[in-house]
């Protein structure tokens, strides 16, 4: 395993984290049936990062693969034809959960490719490489460098596109109203939308 | 200590929340205990004396399993990790209500949102063998 691949070893998970966060945000804010498959594609995403990064390599491979292409597809199409406008989908966090589903979807193509070679030259007893000697995400200082690494790239494309969710937007930013001192009991604080 | 990422990122976070929960009184002089108006630490993250508390709470929290053993720093790196990222997503709900009290600035959502990933891979992607680990 060379350097580089130590380095990026979790940023798929890390990507389905991101992902998965921007896609409920954008739940919280389309409702009706959009809003439930932003929501479930959203926890999906999140389940799968997290228990990728405790397994150690990305689970379900094709799983993941067939349903990250069909969120891009999904995507293209919500942007292609207007609709996202009109569900109130922002389209700039799609794209960047786009993004994110896309690392995901790249990385589980390759697994996939490399667990069908293996079982290929392992007839007849098959066995996924994977599956064989899993090892930890985190497994030493490149690898801990590059979650560190990855967590920045990820907080610094999801979390503007956080902010620009109609979530986001609604949230209440501290220190952007008036007056120092105010009480969160003051309810007459919400959708300025300043980020 | 030097071979455990649990013990490390836990150690480091830990003693960097604190520094940050001690600096924030530094500038939240006069400002409400749970206020949404706050001040700027470091002239970037929004604080006010809640915050500063919880800053101080979670990096005791790390810095003490940090020093302890792996199995501490691994489960405390997990549960704040995974604190962090639940309350970010039960924040998404609560955007303009009255109970959205988590609301913070940009800065403050970028600083949180890379702890909690950082915290949560670590705790969940390193060391899987921590029970029996002596690190």
């Amino acid at each position: 395993m060379n350097a580089l691949t130590t380095l990026a070893r979790t940023w798929p998970m890390l990507s389905a984290l991101g992902g998965g966060l921007v896609l409920l945000a954008l739940a919280a804010g389309a409702g009706g049936t959009a809003g439930v498959a932003l929501a479930g594609t959203g926890i999906g995403g999140l389940g799968w990062g997290l228990l990728s990064l405790r397994a150690g390599r990305a689970i379900a491979p094709a799983v993941a693969l067939g349903v990250g292409a069909a969120v891009l597809v999904g995507a293209g199409a919500l942007v292609g034809t207007g609709l996202a406008a009109s569900t109130g989908v922002a389209v700039g966090p799609l794209v960047a959960a786009s993004a994110f589903i896309g690392v995901v979807a790249v990385h589980s193509a390759f697994v996939v490719r490399r667990g069908s070679r293996a079982a290929a030259r392992t007839i007849p007893h098959p066995t996924r490489p994977a599956d064989a000697a899993p090892q930890p995400a985190v497994d030493g200082r490149l690898s801990l460098a590059g979650l560190v690494a990855g967590a920045l790239l990820v907080a610094g494309l999801a979390t503007p596109a956080l902010a620009a969710t109609e979530a986001g937007e609604l949230a209440v930013p501290h220190g952007e109203h008036g007056g120092t001192g105010t009480s969160v009991t003051d309810v007459d604080h919400g959708g300025d939308g300043h980020h | 200590m030097r071979n455990s990422p649990n013990r490390i990122v836990a150690t480091v976070f830990g003693a960097v929340y604190v520094l940050v929960g001690l600096l924030g009184f530094a500038v939240t002089g006069g400002v409400g205990f749970i206020a949404t108006e706050g001040g700027l630490l470091l002239g970037v993250f929004q604080v006010n004396p809640l915050h500063n508390i919880a800053h101080l709470l979670i990096g005791a929290a790390l810095l003490i399993a940090g020093f302890a053993n792996v199995t501490a720093a691994k489960s405390v790196n997990t549960v704040v990790g995974g604190a962090y990222l639940l309350l970010g997503i039960i924040g998404f709900f609560l955007a303009g209500t009255a109970a959205n009290i988590l609301a913070l600035n940009t800065a403050d959502h970028f600083l949180h949102l890379a702890s909690a990933i950082v915290l949560l891979g670590v705790g969940l992607g390193a060391e899987r063998s921590a029970r029996v680990a002596t690190a």
